[in-house]
């Protein structure tokens, strides 16, 4: 975790009450008509919290932080893992299991960024810094994180942590007769990795929490029915970001797949949230549309991939591509460091990658008046944005067929290698000469790669082209 | 060997209109990258003599397509006579010496050509105002003037439409050949006291007819006068009064028909067929869904397996798809508003109610940002990924979901042939869906080249590659994949046509499920009536989506219907594969809805038997071009940029502004010079900045210039 709230984070364990009502939200969440002393529908048993004392709206807004750098985080280890999938198989019914594993895990990597960007919106909302960040080689505590940032192969281990990473509560787990089949993908993962899996799940209830109003208190406090919390103030809700934040018409085109909820006041933040945890998680409560919210979870498509996936012994539907590659020169690990051929396209991921961030960031800076949007440098910025996740995806493939050095046994992938910042500059034209930068940056780079040959030689010349195009639009913006 | 069968390639031809003695020479489109604007650059063309020699030229470049005096040069397309030998299954060139080894001189050779005009005769429904013309059979190598007549011509008069020239066939150039060259683009009038300055000359009598003068209301009655008018109605010139549209009686020189050969004393004879339209006005793109789209889905089914050429095909698809979208002012088109020169949220607001809504977010709906975002995804697809691409096409029969995300399908903002939002061609997303899962499997593979005249001969069965066929020396617009098929009404031909006689014994409506005509006594109870189903399958769709309160449900049209009629070309694709030559099941139901009648009726062979051409008894003379605009210039006045981009530009000198959005001009802006501010000019009619009906009738070839690498062609002396 890049931000220096990671010293502070920290997994508590908590024990669940026997029998108690939910606290505010989750009370609010229950079932109408679910009286008091129902055994409480999710209570975690695990929960991040700061070793500091940290106001609620800062509280919040350092949560929001660590839900985007683990939206982040998983988006990337879900591409990097869906890229690895290989449908190069000797039959037809593997290869068709291939392909519906590879849509699906792509799918939620892109359902991440949904997350992500609402997520930044918000952060829009109570008024906090935006966060693109993400951890970057040398993972400094692995615990901090679900589990272990790491970029490898699609295997049956891999699929048990991004399960466990996205499931819904004990409670849930056991009205969804889970329970016994988590548990032994929990002892799979102890046994072979000694590793315990964080709920992504928990962080937002914690930031659900922040953003419900504690109890009216007109007496004394009963426990665990009227203790009051930490909630972010209504003047810190700021219905007036709305313009700020983005919208899933100008992301996704308005297609409904995509996920992006925007928020103007507490109740619509509190849903958004739900939205995002629901779309992961599952279920939140045992409420009547659990069966329904569980069929299209994060969770329930990776346990199908994870049920029907091969143990490593059988088949391999994933290639045999390296583990968290780099491209640092000063990593001399053979089965990390990207060398030869390989080489040149991992910096131009790299590149891309940062583009990317940069033009998803900024699309957060440029105004667009709520409800009546219209054109403005906002639109250029999502379809460049739009285009680097298309591009990524090809470099993706480029790297994942060439070795990782030359000699190699194993194949190069995507290093997603963070840049030294991805802070934009204070002012506007600044922002556009970064992005001018990088497109230049990646202007030459391809020219170099062109004068060597390289494969794929339509694409780069391509890519050439629309870069050139966005340069122009660029310039015009600065005013060059 | 034996000559068995001949045939003419290409089966169908696309002329173009223009005053230039000289036609277009030939040229090639080259593609140097994913992105770029394709490259016009000179290839070998054939140069005719007024004695019927060849030669080959080809020029130094840049192409050019106006000669000296301005006047554009018309595409004039040859035909090739190939044979089918005993010994062989090939289609091979046929030549002199091919003739005389199976007996026969090269007079045995005979050309003939049929061709009509009959749009007058589409509204008025009087067979005299029928305009045709025949050239007999000849053999000789002059031009043979290709006359228009009409028994409600004034007497002795005729409208020029074109002519027909049979070329020498050369030692080193042994093939025969005709060419078709069209007419210059002249609009004709009706006798009348009043001089009117649009018309070139007098030609109609309207002591015989009622062509000026002949009226169609702005509220056609739910009867089969109403319901028989053209769709879009309205469209040709005259004026207008509270009630009806009235015309000025004016008649132009497009044509279709067949140009045919036969060999005396064989029994051999073939044709093939021939449209002539207006230019290429970006001849460097093409637009998203084509007449060579159609033929191919009537040729090989809705359904399409993906392989290295259909990659390619797809890569054209969505390379079209960039080109119409750079020459559009998505921006515009995406606004909601009821004023002219808004796309499809108009059009749905005034058809059936919608609420008037813009499409896309209109942040990213600007046009610099949909070019981008087109970019890319031929960017990705020139490495391999599709997927997200395939997801969001519209379906054909969901066409009337005009809810927001049914609206954001793609093609976006573009109009249809059934007038709503366009759907591809049921094998164009077929192909583009299989092909995002072969690349994937695959990997993206360089692009194929689609040229099929790589070699002399073409197999017997591949009636693509027939109707692929590259004829020597004819540029590419020339061919039906420059030519439109979102028709409404179209403009090198109205596609939707074709489908008017595929049941036989009925003549449907072009646009509508309704029996214009029946040819026989047993039919007569259907004619007027809709057609709801054949073979189970429904011909018409729901309409859905949010009224003018933002409620959401089925949506009316003028005659309180909340079902549309389907274009005929993808609800009849799966019929038409699978019954060709076969008795069908047909519903039929009276307007009112009360009355039902059922009926076995039997689909007509689209092609003429073991050919790529369109059938005689699917289209007679003049029928691909009937229901055009009339003039065509009206189409380029009236229908805005939401039809056909590449063929009509709408947004030019684009560039971009400081505010990221961008600036340009409107094609149609009669003052467009480089120091002109680039301020779009909303594309109303009745803007006096934008050209005007008579700017076009009169002056068309130098009003309109060409947008060539997104360049606008400077003003026409």
């Amino acid at each position: 975790m890049s931000s220096r709230l990671r010293s502070r984070l920290v997994w508590h364990q908590v024990q669940a009450p026997e029998a108690v009502s939910p606290p505010g939200l989750l009370r609010a969440l229950a079932p109408p008509g679910t009286p008091p002393g129902t055994p409480a529908p999710i209570v975690s048993k695990e929960k991040p919290d700061f070793e500091v004392p940290v106001a609620p709206r800062e509280r919040a807004i350092a949560l929001l932080h660590v839900g985007s750098e683990i939206e982040h985080a998983l988006m990337v280890q879900y591409l990097y893992a869906g890229y690895s999938l290989s449908e190069d198989q000797p039959d037809e019914h593997r290869r068709a299991l291939v392909k519906k594993w590879k849509a699906v895990i792509l799918e939620i990597a892109r359902e991440e960024m949904g997350h992500l960007a609402t997520v930044q919106n918000m952060l829009t909302l109570i008024g906090g810094p935006l966060c693109f960040e993400r951890e970057d080689y040398p993972i400094i505590d692995p615990n901090l994180w679900p589990f272990p940032f790491q970029l490898e192969h699609l295997t049956k281990d891999s699929l048990a942590k991004y399960v466990l990473a996205e499931m819904p509560s004990k409670e849930v787990l056991a009205k969804l007769n889970l329970t016994e089949e988590i548990e032994e993908i929990e002892r799979r993962l102890k046994t072979n990795d000694d590793l315990l899996v964080h709920r992504v799940g928990a962080v937002y209830e914690e930031i659900m929490l922040l953003f419900t109003e504690g109890p009216m208190i007109q007496g004394p406090i009963i426990h665990h029915v009227t203790d009051p919390h930490p909630f972010v103030p209504t003047v810190d809700i700021q219905a007036d970001s709305l313009q700020f934040q983005v919208n899933p018409g100008a992301w996704g085109l308005g297609y409904k797949q995509i996920l992006i909820e925007v928020a103007w006041d507490r109740t619509s933040a509190l849903d958004a949230i739900q939205k995002v945890s629901v779309q992961g998680e599952g279920p939140i409560s045992s409420g009547p549309d659990m069966v329904q919210e569980y069929e299209g979870s994060h969770f329930r498509r990776f346990l199908d991939v994870y049920r029907e996936f091969p143990e490593e012994e059988e088949w391999k539907p994933a290639r045999h591509v390296a583990t968290n590659p780099v491209t640092n020169p000063e990593n001399n690990d053979p089965n990390r460091r990207i060398k030869g051929e390989a080489s040149c396209w991992a910096d131009l991921a790299n590149l891309r990658y940062r583009m990317l961030l940069l033009y998803l960031k900024h699309s957060f800076y440029i105004e667009s008046p709520a409800g009546n949007s219209t054109p403005s440098a906002r639109g250029a910025l999502v379809s460049w944005a739009f285009g680097e996740m298309y591009n990524l995806r090809t470099l993706s493939e480029v790297l994942m067929n060439l070795p990782l050095q030359p000699g190699s046994e194993w194949m190069a992938g995507p290093p997603f290698e963070m840049p030294y910042t991805i802070a934009l500059p204070t002012r506007s034209t600044n922002r556009w000469r970064a992005h001018r930068d990088l497109l230049m940056a990646s202007i030459e780079l391809v020219g170099k790669m062109l004068t060597t040959g390289q494969i794929q030689e339509k694409y780069l010349r391509a890519l050439r082209a629309a870069d050139e195009t966005a340069l122009e639009q660029v310039n015009a913006l600065i005013g060059a | 060997m034996a000559i068995k069968d001949i045939r003419l390639f290409p089966p169908l031809a696309v002329a173009r209109l223009g005053s230039s003695p000289e036609p277009l020479e030939n040229y090639d489109l080259e593609i140097r990258d994913a992105v770029s604007p394709r490259t016009i650059v000179p290839a070998e063309s054939l140069v005719l003599d007024v004695d019927g020699n060849i030669t080959r030229r080809k020029s130094a470049g840049p192409v050019q397509f106006r000669d000296a005096k301005g006047l554009i040069k018309p595409v004039a397309p040859f035909f090739e006579l190939h044979a089918q030998l005993d010994d062989c299954s090939d289609w091979v060139p046929l030549t002199p010496e091919l003739l005389r080894q199976n007996g026969f001189e090269l007079e045995s050779v005979k050309w003939s050509a049929h061709l009509g005009n009959i749009k007058v005769e589409r509204r008025t429904g009087n067979p005299h105002d029928r305009m045709e013309a025949i050239v007999e059979a000849f053999n000789d190598h002059t031009a043979h003037l290709v006359t228009g007549t009409c028994k409600n011509f004034i007497d002795g008069e005729s409208v020029p439409l074109g002519h027909v020239q049979y070329a020498r066939s050369e030692e080193d150039f042994p093939g025969l050949r005709i060419r078709f060259t069209p007419a210059h683009g002249k609009v004709y009038g009706s006798k009348s006291d009043v001089e009117d300055p649009n018309v070139v000359r007098v030609v109609y009598d309207p002591a015989k007819g009622c062509w000026p003068g002949y009226r169609e209301p702005g509220s056609p009655p739910n009867t089969y006068e109403g319901r028989r008018l053209t769709n879009p109605a309205q469209i040709f010139a005259g004026y207008d009064t509270p009630d009806d549209h009235i015309s000025y009686g004016y008649i132009d020189d497009e044509c279709d028909g067949v140009i045919e050969v036969q060999i005396e004393g064989t029994g051999l004879s073939a044709f093939a067929r021939v449209a002539a339209g207006p230019p290429t006005f970006a001849p460097d793109s093409k637009p998203v869904r084509t007449v060579a789209d159609e033929l191919e889905q009537v040729l090989r089914g809705p359904d399409a397996e993906a392989n290295d050429e259909e990659l390619a095909a797809v890569r054209d698809t969505v390379r079209r798809a960039l080109e119409t979208v750079r020459l559009m002012n998505t921006g515009q088109l995406n606004k909601g508003g009821r004023t002219r020169g808004v796309g499809m949220a108009r059009m749905d607001y005034l058809d059936v109610g919608r609420k008037s809504d813009p499409i896309f977010d209109p942040m990213v709906a600007e046009s610099l940002a949909i070019r981008s975002r087109h970019e890319r995804v031929l960017l990705a697809l020139e490495s391999g990924a599709l997927a997200w691409f395939a997801r969001i096409l519209r379906d054909y029969d969901k066409v009337g979901d005009l809810t927001d995300e049914g609206r954001r399908k793609m093609p976006g903002m573009m109009r249809s042939a059934d007038g709503r939002h366009l759907a591809l061609t049921r094998r164009q997303v077929s192909k583009i869906k299989a092909v995002a899962d072969y690349i994937v499997k695959t990997g993206a593979k360089p692009a194929v080249q689609q040229s099929q005249a790589a070699g002399p001969a073409i197999k017997p069965l591949n009636l693509s590659a027939q109707l692929a066929f590259e004829a020597a020396g004819n540029p590419p617009n020339s061919r039906p994949d420059t030519a439109i098929s979102n028709a409404f009404p179209g403009l090198e031909m109205d596609i939707r046509n074709v489908w008017k006689r595929i049941l036989e014994g009925l003549v449907l409506h072009e646009s509508l499920n309704f029996v214009l005509e029946v040819e026989r006594e047993d039919l007569k109870p259907l004619k007027g009536m809709f057609i709801m189903k054949i073979a189970g399958i429904e011909l018409t769709a729901p309409v859905t989506g949010p009224n003018a309160d933002g409620i959401t449900g089925p949506l009316k049209d003028a005659y309180g219907n909340d079902r549309m009629a389907l274009e005929w070309s993808n609800a009849l694709a799966d019929i038409l594969h699978e019954y060709k030559g076969k008795s069908v099941h047909c519903v039929f139901q009276s307007l009112d809805g009360k009355q039902q009648h059922d009926k076995d009726l039997t689909v007509r062979h689209f092609f003429e038997h073991g050919t790529a051409v369109i059938a005689r008894a699917i289209a007679q003379p003049g029928a691909l071009t009937e229901s055009l605009c009339a003039p065509w210039q009206n189409d380029y006045r009236e229908c805005s940029c939401f039809y056909w981009a590449a063929n009509r530009p709408d947004y030019v000198n684009v560039e971009p502004r400081a505010d990221g959005t961008s600036a340009g001009q409107n094609w149609m802006q009669r003052d467009r010079t480089f120091d002109t501010p680039k301020v779009y000019i909303n594309d109303d009619w009745q803007d006096e900045r934008l050209l005007t009906h008579s700017d076009l009738v009169q002056n068309w070839e130098k009003a309109l210039r060409f947008v060539i690498g997104n360049e606008d062609e400077p003003p026409i002396a």
